[in-house]
């Protein structure tokens, strides 16, 4: 069922067992998860089917500290959320993600990899991918052709990704969604304040608005707010009342330990002779899955280091390429959006055959590493409200000195193993020469993957959620998506927080 | 007696032009090798590797030619063949012990950059 939240008469309530707020990659995938189930869902989505202005101005913002993309065009306010733009690429994250390391403050999830495991099986198949099968061995019976370079295993191994069409969630899932019996889908539904009990132990109602003026309720047994890392903090926090510094804030960590991933030109490798590069080399035209390279475990641990991979493009390619930082910088996504379609054309013109890339022996190493959690790095709330009331969020992007040592030790370690091991040579980029250096560059971007704004952890001091993504100290609140990672691991983040959506649709299920 | 004294001042003269000969050989042989870092040479063009050269130079004190010759030879062995192995082994072993410098952003072994400082130093004189 569809209805638009701006034609319903106003305040009305809206009545159902459980209310997810955003239709996103994370809220989707949860109704689906409880489509033809025979609970009542609501689903609020605060944009429409189509982009519009209005909706997305909601998400503008101000950032401090380091340079990050516009918060206005960083993410889509729609039906399908930032689906809409993103990339598909997917891989899970490492069994060491989720560890206590004890070189990286706050690190350690309250679960493992393999708790998440059976989830990620089934968030494959949304995101229309191959089977969940990330071993190298797997994809060379498939490839033969794909051979990882002759490395010391004991130290780098080739991690696999797989890449989804893109999944667009907002064209894909629309008709399902709609036509599902049993979930309620209402657009132009946004919610403007999280309304608590006397004790401010549990939710007792939703307070939704739209441009039209009209303001909605809704209540249900269970609510799941999933409308992205910086949205779903701002929204806690700006729902001021009996909990006077926000909900779930009591120990002040909503909106802390923000994290994205560290992305980055950060090297070049020359190869001696030409020698098999088709594992790590992405072919536009297949989207096969390939390989990005990583240190392992051990090394990681020895080095005391954050992880992270470093990804191969043909250097006359990536020559072509600017910063994605300088190209994403419009306040109008989908204009963003041009911008990066085309900066990856440029340099995709400069090298069509796949021939010809084999030859190539010169290659650019780009970074994609976990950012370490940090208290500071941070979304607040500032004085300016927007259209609907809600005060505007205030990204405090901060990073640390781990962060710059473990980019540089990374090439390090690199650079010796291609040398050790007779491939070539690499080239550090300029801003990693001076060790003394713990600065980043204004060419870091990060991959739109806003991360750990309510955390993770069984201790609430470190932590907003716990185990199961329930909001500490309230009994029916739960979070969707990678807010709720305690550490960023390396890959992107979409397939592991769908994985972790759906786990937690699991737990409500059983609950 | 004059005929004698004349044969064998020349097959001395001889035996030591051979010898210089041979040694020129020999040192041209050396120095070729000791300014040619084999592996980076698939990688950078000349003009790289005595830029290369010249900034390792600056970075450390190994400024002069015979400072550098001996570094290179310790363990390296004199006859062009097995200096050539050896020089390839140490810069191996060099990327093996983290024996390497940063020089210019190149991550590089101490053997190959002092290579480019050689090479360097032999294309200013
Ligand atoms: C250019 C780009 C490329 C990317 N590439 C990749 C990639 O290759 N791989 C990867 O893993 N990730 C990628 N990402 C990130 C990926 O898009 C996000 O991780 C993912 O979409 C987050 O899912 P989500 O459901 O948490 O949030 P979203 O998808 O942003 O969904 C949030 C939803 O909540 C709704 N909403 C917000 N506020 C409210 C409110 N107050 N009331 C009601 N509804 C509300 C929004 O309209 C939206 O529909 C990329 C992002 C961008 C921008």
């Amino acid at each position: 069922m569809h209805t638009d939240a701006r034609k319903l008469e106003n305040n009305t309530k809206i009545e159902g067992d459980i209310c997810i707020v955003g239709a996103g990659a994370a809220g989707i995938s949860m109704a689906l998860d409880w489509n033809k189930n025979g609970k009542n869902v609501i689903l609020l989505e605060g944009g429409g089917f189509e982009y519009d202005n209005k909706i997305q101005d909601l998400y503008s913002g101000n950032s401090t500290g380091q340079r990050y993309y516009p918060l206005r065009s960083c993410r889509l306010h729609l039906f399908g959320g930032t689906t809409g733009h993103w990339g598909g690429m997917c891989a899970p994250f490492d069994p060491i993600d989720f560890k206590k390391r004890s070189w990286v403050s706050d690190s350690g999830w309250p679960i493992t990899l393999q708790d998440l495991v059976p989830f990620y099986k089934k968030a494959q198949s949304l995101f229309e991918l191959d089977t969940y099968n990330y071993n190298l061995h797997y994809w060379q019976k498939e490839y033969p052709a794909i051979t990882p370079f002759p490395l010391d295993k004991d130290i780098i191994w080739s991690k696999m990704w797989q890449f989804s069409p893109p999944t667009r969630f907002g064209k894909t899932y629309k008709e399902t969604i709609v036509k599902s019996p049993n979930i309620h889908l209402y657009t132009y539904a946004n919610l403007t304040k999280i309304i608590t009990n006397n004790t401010a132990s549990s939710i007792k109602e939703l307070i939704v608005k739209n441009h039209e003026g009209k303001t909605h309720k809704v209540r249900a047994k269970k609510f799941v707010l999933a409308c992205g890392a910086i949205q779903n903090a701002r929204m806690l926090l700006a729902s001021r009342g009996v909990a006077k510094k926000g909900i779930g804030n009591d120990n002040d960590v909503v909106g802390r330990y923000f994290m994205e991933h560290l992305e980055i030109k950060s090297a070049e490798l020359w190869l001696r002779k030409p020698i098999s590069t088709e594992l790590y080399i992405f072919d536009y035209s297949t989207r096969k899955p390939r390989a990005e390279l990583a240190l392992t475990e051990r090394i990681q641990e020895e080095s005391g280091i954050l992880n992270g991979t470093a990804s191969l493009t043909p250097l006359v390619m990536a020559k072509q390429q600017t910063p994605l930082i300088d190209v994403w910088n419009n306040e109008d996504p989908r204009k963003s959006f041009d911008k990066l379609v085309a900066n990856f054309r440029k340099s995709r013109e400069q090298n069509t055959s796949w021939q010809e890339k084999k030859g190539n022996r010169a290659f650019e190493l780009f970074t994609r590493m976990e950012q370490a959690p940090n208290r500071n790095s941070r979304i607040t709330l500032s004085n300016e409200k927007d259209a609907l009331g809600v005060p505007r969020p205030q990204l405090h992007w901060e990073l640390t000195h781990l962060d710059k040592y473990s980019l540089r030790k990374f090439y390090h370690i690199l650079g010796l193993q291609m040398g050790k091991a007779g491939i070539g040579r690499v080239k550090l980029e300029e801003f990693l020469w001076d060790e003394n250096d713990n600065a980043m560059p204004d060419q870091l971007g990060g991959g739109w993957h806003h991360m750990g704004t309510t955390r993770m952890s069984e201790d609430p001091n470190k932590g907003v959620v716990d185990a199961n993504c329930k909001v500490h100290g309230i009994s029916n609140l739960f979070i969707a998506g990678s807010g709720c990672f305690s550490t960023a691991g390396a890959p992107n983040p979409t397939l592991t927080l769908v994985a972790l959506s759906l786990r937690l649709s699991d737990y409500l299920k059983t609950s | 007696m004059k005929r004698r004294n004349f044969l064998l001042v020349s097959f001395f003269a001889l035996v030591l032009g051979l010898i210089s000969l041979w040694y020129l050989k020999f040192k041209s042989a050396t120095t070729k090798a000791l300014g040619y870092p084999e592996e980076l040479s698939e990688i950078c063009d000349r003009k790289t590797l005595i830029h290369i050269g010249n900034t390792y130079r600056k970075l450390t004190n190994e400024n002069t030619k015979n400072h550098l010759e001996e570094l290179l030879l310790q363990d390296a062995g004199m006859m062009e063949t097995k200096l050539k192995m050896n020089l390839r082994t140490k810069t191996t072993d060099d990327f093996r012990t983290g024996n390497t410098i940063l020089v210019d952003g190149w991550l590089l072994s101490k053997t190959e950059a002092r290579q480019c400082a050689y090479l360097s130093m032999s294309e200013a004189n």
